[in-house]
Parts: C-alpha cells; sequence; structure tokens
C-alpha cells in the first residue's frame, strides 16, 4: 500500500505553549486510520496543521508526492484534501445546499465519479429534505453530516474527521457510523480524531494514540482493545 | 486569538513606578517649556501654545484610545462643547475667564455623561459610529444656530483674563493647565480606577468577573476624558479669540487619535510627544508645500502598518536594545507576613446547599447545550462535573456567572435567584471562576493581575486617587506565594508559561474571596506532574478555607483523586451523580465514555 | 402650537411641492445606498470601516470628468464613461486593499480606522494635485435633459435614470449576493474566513474583490452624481458621514438595512429640509440614536460579540 499522508515530526503551537511534540504517522490509500486520546490530547491541533489552519514550527507533512507544509489552507484544501472541524463551523445565514455548493470542486479527472448534491443526499438522505433550509437551524447531528456532507463536495482523496460522534445522541452516532462506512467503501482515505472508542473500531483499519502531543501508540484496534493496561493508561476513565 | 491580539510590552510594569531616570526627564522638559519663550520670536508662543492645547486633548484622548481600549470618533465634540460654552459664557453672561473655564470643562463634562450613556452600551464599531454622530449633530447645531453660535464665521471676540493677556503670558497659562491637568490624570491613572481600565482595555469578560461593573467604568472614563477635552477646547477658544464649526467637524476627531497614536497610546507621555512631533511637523511641511494632508496621509500609514506602539514605544525600544532601562518592579514584597488567613476573610462553613439549579435550559440554534439540567452543590464539598466533549459544562458555567442568560430555568446561590444578575453582580455575591480557555490580562505585570482582583473585592475600582500599587500589597503577594508566581510578580503575565497562566487566573479568582469557586478544567494543557500539584493546591485551599468548589475537568485521574461528588453531563443533561466510587462503577458513565453506545 | 404646525407642516398640503421633496429624496436615496452598500458589504467580510469611501466616491466623479474628456464624443460616452469610472475606482480600491489593508486585518481595529482615515488625506490631496481645487462639470447625456412631470410636477428626467440605476443596481447585488456562488462565498466569508478557506477558496484574493466591488459601487455613486454637483473637493467628507448614519441605522453588513435606511435618511432629510431647515440633518442622526438605544447593532445587522 502506498502512503498517502505522511506526517513526521510536527510541532506546533498555540501562542506560547506547545501542543504537539513531534507527531508522526502515515496513512495508507484508501485506509482509515483513527487518532485516539483524551481532550487536549493534541488531536484536533494535528489535524489542523495538516490542513494548514495552524502552521507547524517543525515537523513535514507530505501529501501523496507534494510537500504541503506550512502551505496555505486554500492551497492543501486545492489539493484534495477534506476537512471537517470539531466545531463543524456550518454557515448560519446559508441553506444546507449552499453550504454544499461553497465547497464544490471540480473533480479531478481519473475518472472517478464526482460528487454532487445528488450524490451527498443519496448518502445523507436526511439532508435531502432540508435543502432550503439555513445551516443555523439544523440540530447538531444534522449539522455533523452537512459539514461532512460539504468536504465531499470537493472530491477529497482524504479525509480530515475531527470528532464526528462528540455530542451526538446514540442513534444518531449509528446512522453516521453506516454513512462512514458506506464512504469507506468507495476507497476514500479517513484521518479520524476520536475519543469514542467503539465508534473508532467500527471504522478504523489502524489507530495511534496520542497523548499530551506524542504518538504513544499505533497499531491495530484489536491490540488496543486487547490491551487493559494500555486502554486505561490512555483512554478511559 | 490572532485576531484581538495586540502588541504588549512590558511597559504597564513600569509606568506606575515612575523611575528616577524619567523624573529628571520630567524637570528638565518643564524647566525646558518654561524657558522657550525667551530669546525666541513671539511668534512660535503661538505655535507652541498649540502645542499644548493639542498636547492636553490627546491626553484626553488617550484615556479612552489607551488606557481603556475605546476608539471614540467623535472625542473632538467634547472640546466644542467646552469651548462654545466657555465663549457664550465670557460673550453672554460676561462671566470672568476662570469662571468660564471650570464651567465650559463642567459643560463639556455632562455632554459626555448624556452621549456616553448612550454610547458605552455598544460594541466597537458602533460605539466609534455613535460618538461620531454625535460629533456631528454638535457640528450641524454650531453652524446651523447662527444666531447663538455665529455659525461658520465662528463666535469671535473672546478675550482672555488681563492677567494672560499676551501670546507669552497665555503661553504659560496653557502651560499651567497642561501641568495640572496632567498630574490629575496621571494620578488617577495610577489609582485603583486608572487600573481597572487597563484591566477592561486587556479583557473585559475577566474584568467582569472579578467583580467590576464594566459599563459603569466605561462611562466614568468617557465623562472624565470629556471633562479635559473640555478644559482643552477652553484654552482654545481664549487662545485663538473664537471658536469655529471646522473644530467640530468630523475630521477634527481624527487629531487627538493622530497625536495619541503617533506619540504612542501605551505611554502616559505619548500624546505629549506626538502632539509636539505633529504640530512642528504642520508647521515645518507646511513651509515649503500646501500638500500637508498628503504627508500626514503618509506618515499615518507609516505609523499603522509598521510603528503601531508610536515614536515612544520606538524609543523605548532602541532604549532597550541600548540596555539603558531596567524593567520596572512591583510594590516591593512586605518583610512580614500579615495573616495566616489566605483567601477567604470569614469562611462560610455554613452547612446546606451552596449552589441549586433548577430545570436550566439553554439553546443555540437547533443545538440543545443544557437541556434542563438541576443541580445541588453542597457546602464545602468538591463537585466535579465530567462528561464529553460538547455534553455542555462550559455553557453551565456560563450560566452560572452570567455570562449567558438561560432560556429557562433558574441558579439559587446561598438561597437566592442569581441567574439574572449580570456577570459582576454574580461575582461580588462571592462565586468566582476561571476560564476553559485561560482568561488573564495578558498585557498586564502578574502582580498587576492579581492586585486589579483584590481592588475590585475591596471595592476599591472608583478609587481615583491613591496610588493602587500602595494598596492591597499583603494580599496579592499571600495570592501569588499561594500560587507560587512570586517569582514572576513582574513579568507581563501574557509571557508566562500556559501552566503558570492557569495558576494566575486561580489567584485571580481568589482574590474575590469566594464561598464557591467555578473552575472551567483547571488543568488542560498541563503537564501531568503539573495537574496534580495545581489540584492538591485547590484542594487545600479549599479545605483550609471552608471553601465549595465546583469544577469540570477532563483529567479522570485528577476527577477521581480530588473530587468528592460527580455529575456526569452527556448531551445537555445529566446523566449520573454520585460519590467517586458510584461513579466508577456506573454501566452508563463507562458507555459513555467508551462509546459503548453502540 | 397650531401656528408651529402651520409654519413647519403647513407646506405639507402643497401636493406639487410634497411630491418634488419626495421624489428628489427618493433620488439622493440612490446616491446613498450605493455608497453604503459598498460600505457595508467591505464591513461584513473584512470588519473594517472605510473611511475612504467617501474619497472613492469622489474619485468616481472626478474619473467621470477625465473619461467624458477622453472619450471626446463618442456615441454612448455617458454609460462608457459610467463603467469606465466605476471600474478606475475599483483599481484604486483594490491597490489600497493589496498594498496596505492586507496587512493589518489582525491588528487592533485603532489602527485599520487610521489607515483607511490616511487614505482619506491621501486621495483628497491627490484630487487637488490631479484636478485642481476649482470643481469639474460633467455633462449631462442630451437624451436626459429635460423635466418630465410627476403628478403635474416638473422633475429633472436624469433624476429618474438615478432612481432606476439604483433600483437596478440594488437588484443585481441582491441577485448577486444570493444567486451566485461567488455572492455565496462572500456571505460564507462573513462566517468564517478560516472555515471557508479550508474548503478551498482563496479569502485573501475574495477579500480583495469585495474590496473593489465596493469600492465600484461608490465610485459609480460619484460618476452618476458628478452631472448633478460637479465634481469637487469636499465631495469624500459630505457623504461619507450620511452613508456611517446610514449603515449604523440599517445594520452593518445588510443590504436590506442600507437599502431601506438610505430612503429613511434621504426623505427625512429631504422632507425636513422645508419643515426645519436649519436642522435636516440632525433629523437622521436623531433616528440613528433612537434606534441604536432600542436596537444597539441596528434595525437588519447582527447582534456582535
Amino acid at each position: 500500500m502506498t502512503d498517502l499522508l505522511v506526517v513526521e515530526g510536527l510541532e506546533a503551537f498555540y501562542g506560547q505553549s506547545q501542543v504537539l511534540f513531534g507527531v508522526s504517522f502515515t496513512i495508507g490509500k484508501g485506509e482509515v486510520l483513527s487518532l485516539l486520546g483524551r481532550n487536549g490530547a493534541g488531536k484536533t491541533t494535528t489535524l489542523k496543521s495538516i490542513m494548514g489552519l495552524v502552521p507547524p514550527r517543525a515537523g513535514r507533512v507530505r501529501f501523496g508526492s507534494t510537500d504541503i507544509t506550512g502551505r496555505p489552507a486554500h492551497r492543501i484544501a486545492r489539493l484534495r484534501i477534506g476537512y471537517v472541524p470539531e466545531d463543524r463551523v456550518i454557515f448560519p445565514d446559508l441553506t444546507v445546499w449552499e453550504n454544499l455548493d461553497v465547497a464544490r470542486r471540480p473533480p479531478l479527472p481519473d475518472g472517478r465519479e464526482a460528487w454532487t448534491e445528488e450524490r451527498v443526499f443519496e448518502l445523507f438522505a436526511q439532508l435531502r429534505p432540508m435543502a432550503r433550509r439555513l445551516g443555523g437551524t439544523l440540530s447538531g447531528g444534522e449539522q455533523q453530516m452537512l459539514a461532512i456532507a460539504r468536504a465531499l463536495m470537493g472530491n477529497p482523496d482524504l479525509l480530515l474527521l475531527d470528532e464526528p460522534s462528540e455530542g451526538l445522541a446514540p442513534l444518531v452516532v449509528q446512522t453516521m457510523l453506516e454513512q462512514l462506512l458506506r464512504l469507506k467503501e468507495t476507497g476514500l482515505t479517513i484521518l479520524l480524531s476520536e475519543q469514542n472508542l467503539t465508534f473508532a473500531r467500527r471504522l478504523s483499519d489502524r489507530v495511534c494514540v496520542i497523548v499530551k502531543g506524542e504518538i504513544k501508540y499505533a497499531g491495530s484496534m484489536e491490540e488496543l482493545v486487547a490491551n487493559e493496561t494500555l486502554r486505561r493508561a490512555y483512554l478511559t476513565v | 486569538m490572532r485576531h484581538g491580539e495586540r502588541v504588549v510590552g512590558a511597559r504597564w510594569v513600569s509606568a506606575a513606578v515612575v523611575p528616577r531616570a524619567t523624573t529628571l526627564g520630567v524637570v528638565v522638559v518643564l524647566l525646558g517649556a518654561v524657558a522657550l519663550p525667551h530669546g525666541l520670536p513671539v511668534f512660535y508662543a503661538f505655535l507652541a501654545t498649540d502645542v499644548l492645547i493639542l498636547a492636553l486633548f490627546g491626553l484626553s484622548m488617550n484615556l479612552l484610545l489607551g488606557y481603556s481600549g475605546m476608539v471614540s470618533f467623535g472625542h473632538a465634540a467634547y472640546l466644542g462643547v467646552g469651548g462654545y460654552a466657555a465663549g457664550l459664557l465670557a460673550l453672554r453672561a460676561e462671566l470672568p475667564m476662570a469662571g468660564a473655564l471650570v464651567l465650559g470643562a463642567v459643560a463639556a463634562a455632562v455632554a459626555a455623561m448624556l452621549f456616553g450613556a448612550f454610547a458605552v452600551r455598544l460594541s466597537a464599531v458602533y460605539f466609534a459610529m455613535l460618538t461620531l454622530a454625535f460629533q456631528m449633530i454638535l457640528h450641524t447645531i454650531v453652524f446651523k444656530w447662527r444666531t447663538v453660535t455665529g455659525g461658520e464665521d465662528g463666535l469671535r471676540g473672546l478675550r482672555p483674563a488681563a492677567l494672560v493677556d499676551g501670546p507669552v503670558a497665555y503661553y504659560y497659562f496653557a502651560l499651567g493647565v497642561l501641568v495640572v491637568s496632567a498630574l490629575v490624570m496621571y494620578v488617577l491613572l495610577n489609582s485603583p480606577f486608572g487600573y481597572t481600565l487597563r484591566a477592561i482595555r486587556e479583557n473585559p469578560v475577566r474584568t467582569a468577573h472579578v467583580g467590576v461593573n464594566v459599563r459603569l467604568n466605561r462611562w466614568l472614563v468617557f465623562v472624565v476624558a470629556g471633562f479635559f477635552a473640555g478644559v482643552a477646547g477652553v484654552v482654545l477658544a481664549f487662545s485663538k479669540g473664537s471658536m469655529f464649526p471646522e473644530f467640530v467637524y468630523w475630521t477634527a476627531a481624527a487629531d487627538p487619535i493622530l497625536v495619541a497614536v503617533l506619540g504612542g497610546m501605551h505611554s502616559f507621555a505619548g500624546p505629549i510627544v506626538g502632539a509636539v512631533f505633529y504640530r512642528v511637523m504642520v508647521y515645518v511641511v507646511g513651509r515649503y508645500t500646501e500638500y500637508w494632508p498628503l504627508v500626514e496621509g503618509a506618515l499615518l500609514i507609516l505609523v499603522a502598518i509598521s510603528m503601531p506602539r508610536g515614536l515612544v514605544g520606538f524609543a523605548q525600544t532602541l532604549w532597550a536594545s541600548a540596555g539603558l532601562r531596567s524593567a520596572g518592579r512591583p510594590a516591593p514584597r512586605p518583610l512580614a507576613r500579615a495573616s495566616a488567613r489566605l483567601v477567604a476573610a470569614t469562611p462560610s462553613r455554613a452547612t446546606g446547599d451552596v449552589l441549586r439549579l433548577v430545570g436550566l435550559r439553554k439553546h443555540f440554534g437547533g443545538v440543545r447545550a443544557v437541556d434542563g439540567v438541576s443541580l445541588t452543590v453542597e457546602a464545602g464539598q468538591i463537585h466535579a462535573i465530567i462528561g464529553p466533549n460538547g455534553a455542555g459544562k462550559s455553557t453551565l458555567f456560563n450560566l452560572l456567572t452570567g455570562h449567558l442568560q438561560a432560556d429557562e430555568g433558574e441558579v439559587y446561590f446561598g438561597g437566592k435567584p442569581i441567574g439574572h444578575l449580570p456577570s459582576h453582580a454574580v461575582i461580588s455575591r462571592g462565586i468566582a471562576r476561571t476560564f476553559q480557555i485561560t482568561s488573564i490580562l495578558r498585557g498586564l505585570a502578574v502582580y498587576e493581575n492579581v492586585l486589579i482582583a483584590v481592588l475590585a473585592h475591596q471595592r476599591r475600582v472608583l478609587d481615583c486617587v491613591t496610588p493602587a500599587k500602595t494598596l492591597g500589597v499583603d494580599q496579592t503577594w499571600q495570592l501569588l506565594e499561594l500560587v507560587g508566581l512570586s517569582e514572576q510578580a513582574g513579568q507581563v503575565a501574557g509571557v508566562l508559561s500556559h501552566g503558570d497562566q492557569k495558576r494566575l487566573e486561580l489567584a485571580i479568582a481568589l482574590a474575590n474571596q469566594p464561598t464557591l469557586l467555578l473552575l472551567d478544567e483547571p488543568t488542560a494543557g498541563m503537564a501531568p506532574q503539573e495537574r496534580f500539584e495545581s489540584v492538591e493546591l485547590v484542594r487545600s485551599i479549599a479545605r483550609r478555607e471552608g471553601l465549595t468548589v465546583l469544577f469540570t475537568e477532563h483529567d479522570m485521574d485528577v476527577v477521581f483523586s480530588a473530587a468528592d461528588r460527580i455529575t456526569v453531563m452527556h448531551q445537555g443533561r445529566i446523566l449520573a451523580e454520585g460519590a467517586p466510587d458510584d461513579i466508577r462503577k456506573d454501566e452508563r458513565v463507562q458507555r459513555v465514555y467508551l462509546g459503548g453506545t453502540l | 402650537m397650531l401656528e408651529f404646525f402651520a409654519t413647519h407642516f403647513g407646506w405639507l398640503t402643497d401636493v406639487s411641492l410634497v411630491t418634488l421633496q419626495l421624489a428628489s429624496g427618493i433620488a439622493s436615496a440612490m446616491f446613498l445606498f450605493l455608497v453604503a452598500s459598498g460600505l457595508s458589504l467591505i464591513f461584513g467580510v473584512s470588519r473594517i470601516i472605510n473611511f475612504a469611501h467617501g474619497s472613492f466616491y469622489m474619485f468616481g466623479a472626478y474619473f467621470a470628468h477625465t473619461w467624458v474628456q477622453l472619450l471626446g464624443g463618442t456615441p454612448g460616452e455617458f454609460w462608457v464613461m459610467l463603467i469606465l469610472a466605476s471600474l478606475s475606482v475599483a483599481l484604486l480600491g483594490g491597490v489600497l486593499e493589496v498594498l496596505f489593508l492586507r496587512r493589518i486585518y489582525h491588528a487592533d481595529p485603532i489602527f485599520q480606522l487610521l489607515l483607511t482615515f490616511a487614505f482619506v488625506l491621501l486621495l483628497s490631496d491627490v484630487a487637488k494635485i490631479l484636478w485642481g481645487a476649482e470643481g469639474k462639470v460633467v455633462p449631462r447625456p442630451e437624451a436626459l435633459a429635460g423635466s418630465v412631470s410627476i403628478l403635474g410636477t416638473p422633475f429633472p428626467r436624469y433624476m429618474l435614470l438615478v432612481v432606476a440605476a439604483g433600483f437596478l443596481v440594488g437588484l443585481a447585488l441582491w441577485v448577486v449576493f444570493y444567486r451566485t456562488r461567488w455572492g455565496r462565498l462572500v456571505r460564507a466569508a462573513r462566517h468564517s474566513r478560516d472555515m471557508l478557506g479550508a474548503l478551498g477558496t482563496n479569502v485573501p484574493r475574495l477579500f480583495t474583490q469585495v474590496f473593489m466591488l465596493g469600492s465600484a459601487l461608490a465610485g459609480l455613486a460619484g460618476a452618476m452624481v458628478a452631472p448633478i454637483v460637479t465634481a469637487a473637493p469636499g465631495m469624500d467628507a459630505s457623504i461619507i458621514i450620511d452613508a456611517f448614519v446610514v449603515v449604523v441605522i440599517g445594520g452593518l453588513g445588510s443590504f436590506l438595512g442600507a437599502a431601506l435606511a438610505s430612503l429613511l435618511v434621504a426623505v427625512l432629510k429631504a422632507l425636513g429640509t422645508v419643515s426645519f431647515p436649519a436642522i435636516s440633518m440632525v433629523l437622521a442622526y436623531v433616528v440613528m440614536a433612537v434606534v441604536l438605544i432600542f436596537r444597539p447593532w441596528g434595525l437588519f445587522g447582527r447582534r456582535e460579540e
């Protein structure tokens, strides 16, 4: 499997305080990698650093054959990286359809079927009747799905998903999981940041555990789940 | 946070402690100002008087701009009110100049009271706009009300009192007024009131959360600034012998801003330096070209883009890089430890409910952040609220301290409803809090951060006379020592490490001598060892002082080692509540945390 | 009391005078709307209050004069001139944005205010250097000379054009903002530039485009007003305050607000000129103060944090 994304020794700061201390990992094409860790461990910052929203102070990010370290976010997005932030950032004054439209980018000439509103609504059926509603009036779960749908409109090769299950009701999480599994089947590569172990387990091929800005574990989910000490130390109550 | 950040330096540390070199400088400048008219043509006395008036005007502006962070674009209105009022009184009521000076300034202050009452309620942009509109109203009135104000021909025929009639004599009069006014402003800015203004400039939310009525203080400084602008207006009116509508045209509002920013709005002397530079430039450039505005525009672009701290800031940078100035010091630490009682003066060891929430609800658009929360916190308990991100914990805190208003439900503190109160009123009833994203006064010294909270708690905010550095010394040092920051007392808070900033915020909260302490993720972003020390600190203080603590936290080790009682929130509701052991065993809680909901 | 009403409002029985005042109020509302909507547009995305917007309006008038001279009687020169003058001002705005404003989007707002004020000073002198201190006349197109009769009152034909143009531009703006992708990008940028950037939009470039469009609107207003008032120094200052009042009443960032407040302010001014000639503009300020007391974020604005 060829590596689609290679992150090497990433260091990032918020103002004076360092959040990432040399984060390294790779994702293969078509793989789903979960970045697990508690709050404040650096999951969100890792995703933002890859996306160019928090410029890294040190380290390298390579996407395909391109070094994207320190590039502006819109250039990174145009290289086909889709970003779904933790707080979703739906444009509240735009309708659902308009939220999708602003993210639209032309498909790559590699013959893959391009994402359209139609395809997005097939996947997220509950959004279809809401196409004309303002983004700000959606519920948390609906906003989350719209945020994912919006990222898809850019025809990404890699999707950065920041804690999609956060604050959502179990039933909604279940639906979303099924939708993401269908996305995975299309061959989309996903970097998922999660606290919800069960959710991550169903979706991901491999996991990394990030603790206080460092990757402490990288490997299979099964091993992590089986290893009580590991789990207690890094993730659970 | 990049958007709101501004240039900060070590300036406030040194502002209140006048180093000897500065005292010497002031004396030299004053002697120079006194000697100035001698040996120069009389014309220069006129020019120098202009500089003095502009300096006074700029100083009054900087009370708002530099010290309180309020961008008024209508400050010339108060100069106008002062000048016109004094002129009318002198001409129509034949009041002597001294009386006109006092009444003119008072009239300006009254106008500022009226206009300010509307303006200070507004956010920054609308504040600038509304102050500008008030100035334009005044302009229209003096322009059109020809029978009274003389309209565009101006109000003419003023003569100064015989004693100061004549360019040189009047120069000395203006100098005297400037010196006295500057002295008053200097005292004011170094009083608790002045410190509070800086706190508001740095962080209004934090300042409200040490119990300060931010709006009231903004209004008061607006009135004071209006008063001194009025004084400048009166001196101007008698200097020119007339007042014209141009003095209050909208472009005139820029003059004091230019002077303050050019000189350096974060330095007391900045506007004076700016006024000298500006007026002399106008004069010199004006001799060579009629296109002064072009030069001025270019100069402003330069300042706005590359010299945000103005001439004084620029000079300080040079000075500092030459190693000529040491950083100022906070008030010296007292030798003897005053009392053993560090925090609560009167610990409330009362039993029963300290805090009771009944059916609290808060929605944002379609998101139910807090969805019917009822909760009781007992006195003396350390009570944790945990839950996954987005469970509604921070929103709940914001509802408790009046930062947000609930859609439904009520908050009772000590049995009394507080849900409707603004933050400062909640805080002064004995609640203190820290924020998830550390909220401190980043541009001020560590010592000053705590001092302002101490002064607010002592209800000294409106003291405009006593030097703040002489007040609350014991308690400030004790609090700094308590959280282990006495070594860093003189540093600017913004450069502290993350953990130290969190500790500083704790000291700020404790300064309020609260009955109930709310901590929103007190250890977020700290190293593991630091976390335990930090929590142990809170615990020991709470036990000793009989404090009740309600905190949110993500570090489960911290939660289970510190809390007496735990409430688990999920999706805006309470999922479980109980002693730590019960919570640890609770199936539902495990499920939420492990995501076993599938 | 009765006498007071007779003096100040007696004229309201004169239908032709009322019609004339209303019509001219509506016409001047159009200029105000063009300037204010540009101001509001720029504020909406960049949070910058552009003092230089009045200068752009003045430059529109001067460019109108220059282009008319350069075009020298080509057929349809008036219409070509309107387009060229607007484009010239757009270019001017774009250059200022790229060279200066772009550097201080993250700075303390006072520096933004200061910078745009610096533009006011610079541009007023540049205008004097380029065009002198004398007013520059721009001829009215012949087809629009003369008057038409509205309810029996003669009304300049040119003013009809102004009213029509105001409506058309307002409509065009609505279409651009609510029916084109570019408009959607602009509305999205108002909420979160970071998110929009992460979705692949070049946000700095979008800001420049918005600034240019806002400038062009002011330029168009200036070019259209030139045949009525002659291009002269001081035009900048006279319009900018009115435009501020309009955007504050309407709510910063709101088009509908700008449109309605322009009408309100201009009509109030036109009627007030007859009733209370001394203080007609004060009426607008009073309306503004009252609005802000009850709705501190303007009629159609959004509550600020």
